[in-house]
């Protein structure tokens, strides 16, 4: 059976290129060329549709990294293996090398290539997820975006969209001043990734910095002696709702906004 | 775009008094000028003797007191090592002629070398060294800042040039003439890429290659990358005429391309505006700075570009040339002007 491959690249003599060789080497590969794209959007809103077996991704693109975008692919059930094409970075190169992930220089010659999509057409998708994980991690790569699996697809929020994130029972609410999304993802994984643009008030809330328009005391709740403590609430620029400040948390948020003002 | 303001410790210019050439020089070169100023002032072999007393132990003071203290150097501003320099031996001076008077038996005669000028003398002396080792250091460091400079070029091309090859490579099948031109565009600007750093080239020349930069980028980039050339005042002849030193504005469109339109997805347009001002030729580039969404992908930029030309305008023209770089409003500026200097 033919596998079906996906080309991402901003640059279109690139995604030219590397079609052109997918013809060549199909005799030895069978293969079908699915779609492609210019940039991570683009991809992560075609990829569900067109469901490949591989994708060939550039590193370098603008809007959204590759790194970030085979994070996000890797959410996909099943996710597509991917290999990642670049004409130069040292960096990632050797993160790669660590964390044993497939790479292609350019120019790509139609050995390497067929060599890797058939290592990639072996390959389970799972430990390749958690080896570009820990890739994205070794080179500080921040996700731009939260590509957020829905009805099959996957919606994309810009992280400087996020008010604020709340864990819930199972699961992460993910609040911008338009919709609420749900995440799959743990509190603390976040705070570890994103703490730069986000602050914990809470035992489970975590709000964007830029979001934080002040703060102010709230109702006591007589009823409940736990919430009667946390007397102090965040007020967010462009969502209604407040949120509670922890007595742990206080001083913290205390000191935040000292040195805004 | 702009990047983060970083410490960078001072260049030291303390000499380094703990290597023996330097203690052997300083030494020979004090006791020479002591020897002479005894023999001028007629005192001879016995005022040598009597000088030698105080000359001695400053001097090898200072240079122990200033190789401890060289290790400082990273902290403190030139101006301020340079006065250290001088500093240093001038109370070291006063602390051993305080000593010498209160030292019975009269080792010291204080009519041969009075306190005030054993001082002066002693930072004279400090300063001029400082300034002669310095002056060495820097006759002789060209063959390393070269060395950092073809370094620095090296780590900005492999990307482009990958990058490039691949896009020929995608045309020969189906535009087998445009890859022709791409790659003659491509070897002309390797070549000039490969002469020496030091070259002297027409403005006319450098346009060139700047558009065949340019032409080599659209090959790769496409729509998304459009280009504005504006001309203000300047003749052709004057085009040919003028001599800048090679590499001058090719390096500062690579930046632009670089963080102005590959790290977009939307066409950008750079616009380059060349004009003369009486004897000067001015020179600006200018590219919308793009949101900080749009370059979320792309890897934060380092501005070695504009600080490699801004020194080779500066070891060439000295003060009748400047650079400027930075954002203003939506865009980023760079704006240099040069000296008019007419060849054959």
């Amino acid at each position: 059976m033919a596998n079906r491959i996906f080309i991402v690249d901003d640059e279109a003599p690139a995604r030219a290129r590397m079609a052109m060789l997918l013809a060549d080497i199909a005799p030895e590969f069978p293969n079908m060329l699915v779609g492609q794209a210019e940039n991570g959007a683009m991809a992560l809103a075609a990829i569900p549709d067109a469901r490949p077996d591989i994708v060939l991704m550039d590193i370098q693109m603008p809007g959204m990294s590759g790194i970030e975008l085979a994070g996000h692919l890797g959410r996909l059930e099943p996710a597509p293996a991917v290999i990642f094409v670049t004409a130069f970075d040292e960096f990632a190169l050797k993160a790669f090398e660590v964390h044993a992930i497939d790479y292609l220089l350019k120019p790509v010659r139609a050995a390497r290539l067929s060599d890797a999509l058939r290592r990639a057409a072996a390959l389970s998708a799972k430990p390749q997820a958690t080896a570009i994980a820990a890739t994205a991690n070794d080179l500080g790569v921040r996700r731009a975006h939260f590509a957020i699996p829905e009805r099959g697809r996957l919606t994309l929020v810009p992280v400087a969209d996020v008010v604020y994130l709340k864990a819930e029972l199972k699961y992460v609410t993910l609040r911008t001043r338009t919709r609420e999304h749900v995440l799959e993802e743990s509190l603390l994984s976040l705070e570890q990734e994103l703490g730069e643009r986000f602050v914990r008030v809470h035992r489970n809330t975590l709000v964007a910095r830029h979001a934080i328009a002040g703060v102010e005391r709230g109702v006591p709740d007589a009823s409940d002696p736990d919430k009667a403590q946390e007397a102090w609430q965040v007020v967010l620029t462009g969502v209604e709702e407040r949120l509670p400040i922890s007595r742990r948390q206080w001083p913290l948020i205390k000191a935040l906004l000292n040195r805004g003002a | 775009m702009t990047p983060a303001p970083k410490a960078t410790p001072f260049e030291t210019v303390v000499p380094d008094c703990c290597n023996i050439g330097m203690v052997t020089r300083t030494l020979v070169a004090v006791n020479l000028v002591v020897f002479l100023a005894e023999m001028v002032e007629g005192r001879g072999w016995s005022g040598m003797l009597g000088a030698s007393v105080l000359v001695e132990p400053v001097s090898l003071a200072s240079l122990v007191s200033l190789c401890g203290l060289r290790r400082l150097s990273r902290v403190i501003p030139p101006w301020g090592q340079r006065a250290l320099c001088a500093l240093v031996p001038a109370a070291i001076a006063s602390l051993v002629i305080q000593f010498l008077l209160s030292t019975p038996g009269g080792l010291f005669d204080l009519s041969v070398v009075p306190a005030t000028e054993g001082m002066l003398t002693a930072g004279v002396f400090g300063i001029a060294l400082q300034h002669y080792f310095e002056l060495r250091t820097r006759a002789f460091s060209p063959a390393l800042s070269e060395a950092r400079l073809q370094a620095l070029q090296a780590r900005i091309r492999p990307h482009f040039l990958f990058n490039s090859l691949n896009a020929v490579l995608s045309l020969i099948r189906t535009e087998p003439l445009r890859a022709e031109s791409t790659l003659e565009d491509l070897s002309e600007l390797f070549r000039v890429l490969m002469r020496d750093a030091r070259d002297v080239t027409s403005l006319e020349e450098e346009i060139r290659l700047c558009r065949q930069y340019l032409s080599i980028e659209k090959v790769r980039l496409g729509e998304r990358l459009q280009v504005q050339w504006k001309t203000e005042g300047i003749s052709e002849k004057m085009l040919r005429k003028a001599r800048v030193p090679s590499l001058l504005l090719q390096p500062l469109l690579e930046n632009a391309v670089h963080y102005g339109v590959e790290a977009v997805s939307e066409p950008v347009t750079i616009e380059i505006e060349l004009a003369r001002q009486t004897d000067r030729i001015l020179v600006g580039i200018f590219n919308p700075i793009p949101t900080a969404s749009a370059t979320a992908g792309t890897r934060g930029g380092n501005h070695m570009a504009l600080e490699n030309i801004r020194e080779r305008l500066a070891l060439l023209y000295d003060v009748e040339a400047q650079l400027t770089a930075g954002p203003a409003g939506d865009r980023f500026e760079v704006r240099l002007y040069f000296p008019y200097v007419r060849g054959d």
